[in-house]
């Protein structure tokens, strides 16, 4: 490294994002500055537009481009490949003072971003389950399943988070009437297809025992104790055709 | 040597046109941005695998930040290669530019002043990249918008100098060249006569639009129908240097597949009639 271009990386950064480095004085001036400064910031604001659509239908266009651009000009990508940036956008979203009154909106952004993980997931097969149906069901209990990288799921305990993501994100009509309750959402990678399905309170804590690694009873349990309601047949049932499992470990 | 691929023209390609790419007649190749490709799997990736089997890949990338003066990213260079691997693209280019540093990515090609520290910087980066993918790669000349006192080299001489040093091809887009003759005042069918034909291994083509700021200089946009200008210098160069794969590039306001297709075919016909005496 020499320390000349690495002072002159370092300059045109921060003129970039608006200081005044005098060594740079010459090239700031000059109007075609501005056209890199512009890219810039169009293009991590582009890029946040693109990942986070269902957030962009709730808000607007010129309200998510301003809150984009300013969770950009503190939270540049990491980098080249934009489908990732976005990562700590709920979070700031959250503390965001102009969307403090929309409960949702962080949580939207949340989805959206746990699509992302589900798009680029790596590929892995579904649970055969012909190897469940041999298991004699006393053994059953005793084994952990192992979910697929391309499962993802998010609960809120008082919030329509399903309806509200679904309906902005795949653009259907507004639901005439939003039962303002906790709602979760499973999203599953399915023969290049992402699926979405609403999911309870109870399935969020047994996905969540499932990836701690824990038994098939101790799952049931934990799930059970969150939702004493839940009848764990044909939640066990929907996820299974969800094909949220990999495998089965003994 | 340079490797020389009579691919002809192709399309730069996007998810919305994967359906009309996938089927279109097989002697289209088309481009993609590496980067849009670095996932374990998922549809694109499938898409690409799909599109591959009927079609030659171009892999042009964005971020490697060649120009930068820090050696590639190694976690970059690995993915990248996985995706060579994966697809055996019939081309690989990167930008005479740099968009990481420290740890962050600036979604843009930043300029560098040739220098001679640049250019050994930049020969490094390049062989690092070669090595790392086991292929020659494409360096593209960049547009510029900025007048730089520091430069030490004219602009040719220091894209034949890399290419010699590494043996990697050059990539000409010669809407960069248009538009920087334009922003910094200089002729651009001067500036391509003295190109080196020996080093050319890829033509892009594309649109360009004016400065939002209201300042007298045009920006390589992508988002609009390649100019007559444009047409005619290519045309030229073909005249010259002989038939070289053509892209036609678009990024924004993508038109339907069929309108590209339009202008994919004119550079076809261009690469026919005066392509064939280099």
């Amino acid at each position: 490294m020499s320390d000349a271009l690495s002072r002159y990386h370092r300059a045109f950064i921060q003129a970039l994002y608006g200081e005044a480095p005098p060594e740079l004085a010459h090239l700031q001036q000059q109007p075609g500055f501005a056209v890199y400064r512009n890219s810039v910031l169009k293009g991590c604001i582009d890029a946040l537009q693109a990942n986070f659509p269902s957030l962009v239908s709730l808000t607007g266009a010129v309200f998510f481009r301003e809150m984009a651009r300013q969770y950009a000009l503190v939270e540049p990508p990491r980098q080249g490949e934009l489908i990732r940036y976005g990562e700590f956008f709920p979070a700031v979203i959250a503390a965001y003072p102009p969307a403090m009154d929309v409960l949702y909106l962080a949580d939207i952004a949340r989805l959206d971003w746990l699509w992302l993980e589900v798009f680029c997931a790596a590929p892995s097969a579904g649970l055969d389950t012909q190897t469940l149906v041999e298991m004699p069901p006393e053994k059953l209990g005793e084994c952990s399943l192992i979910l697929r990288d391309s499962a993802r799921w998010h609960w809120h305990a008082s919030l329509p988070i399903f309806t509200l993501w679904h309906f902005n994100r795949y653009h259907t009509a507004t639901p005439e009437n939003i039962l303002w309750r906790g709602e979760g959402v499973l999203l599953v990678m399915n023969q290049q297809r992402i699926e979405a399905s609403e999911i309870s309170h109870g399935a969020a804590i047994f996905l969540a025992a499932c990836r701690d690694g824990v038994s098939l009873n101790e799952a049931s349990e934990r799930a059970l104790q969150a939702e004493p309601t839940l009848d764990i047949g044909p939640l066990f049932t929907h996820l299974l055709q969800q094909g949220v499992f990999a495998g089965i470990s003994y | 040597m340079t490797t020389t691929i009579q691919l002809g023209a192709g399309l730069g390609l996007k998810p919305e046109h994967y359906l009309s790419a996938r089927n279109s007649s097989a002697d289209i190749w088309y481009e993609v941005h590496s980067e849009n490709y670095l996932m374990a799997g998922g549809p694109r990736r499938e898409w690409l695998a799909a599109i591959r089997q009927q079609h030659a890949i171009s892999l042009h990338g964005v971020s490697l930040s060649l120009a930068a003066d820090a050696a590639p990213d190694p976690a970059l260079l690995l993915r990248l290669r996985a995706l060579v691997d994966d697809i055996n693209p019939a081309l690989i280019s990167e930008h005479l530019a740099w968009s990481q540093w420290d740890g962050a990515y600036y979604p843009d090609l930043l300029p560098v002043p040739r220098t001679s520290h640049v250019l050994r910087r930049l020969i490094d980066n390049i062989n690092r990249t070669q090595d790392a993918l086991g292929r020659q790669i494409s360096l593209e000349n960049p547009t510029h918008y900025l007048y730089m006192p520091e430069h030490q080299w004219d602009e040719i001489d220091f894209l034949q100098e890399v290419s010699q040093a590494t043996g990697c091809g050059l990539l000409l887009d010669i809407n960069n060249v248009w538009l920087s003759a334009h922003n910094l005042g200089f002729d651009a069918a001067l500036w391509l006569e003295s190109f080196p034909a020996d080093r050319l291994t890829e033509i892009h083509l594309a649109g360009f639009s004016s400065d939002e700021g209201g300042s007298h200089l045009l920006i390589d946009s992508h988002d609009s129908p390649i100019s007559e200008d444009i047409w005619a210098l290519y045309q030229r160069l073909i005249q010259r240097v002989g038939a070289r794969p053509t892209l036609i590039e678009r990024d924004d306001k993508l038109p339907e597949f069929v309108v590209l297709l339009q202008e994919q075919q004119r550079a076809q016909r261009i690469l026919k009639t005066y392509g064939g005496h280099p």
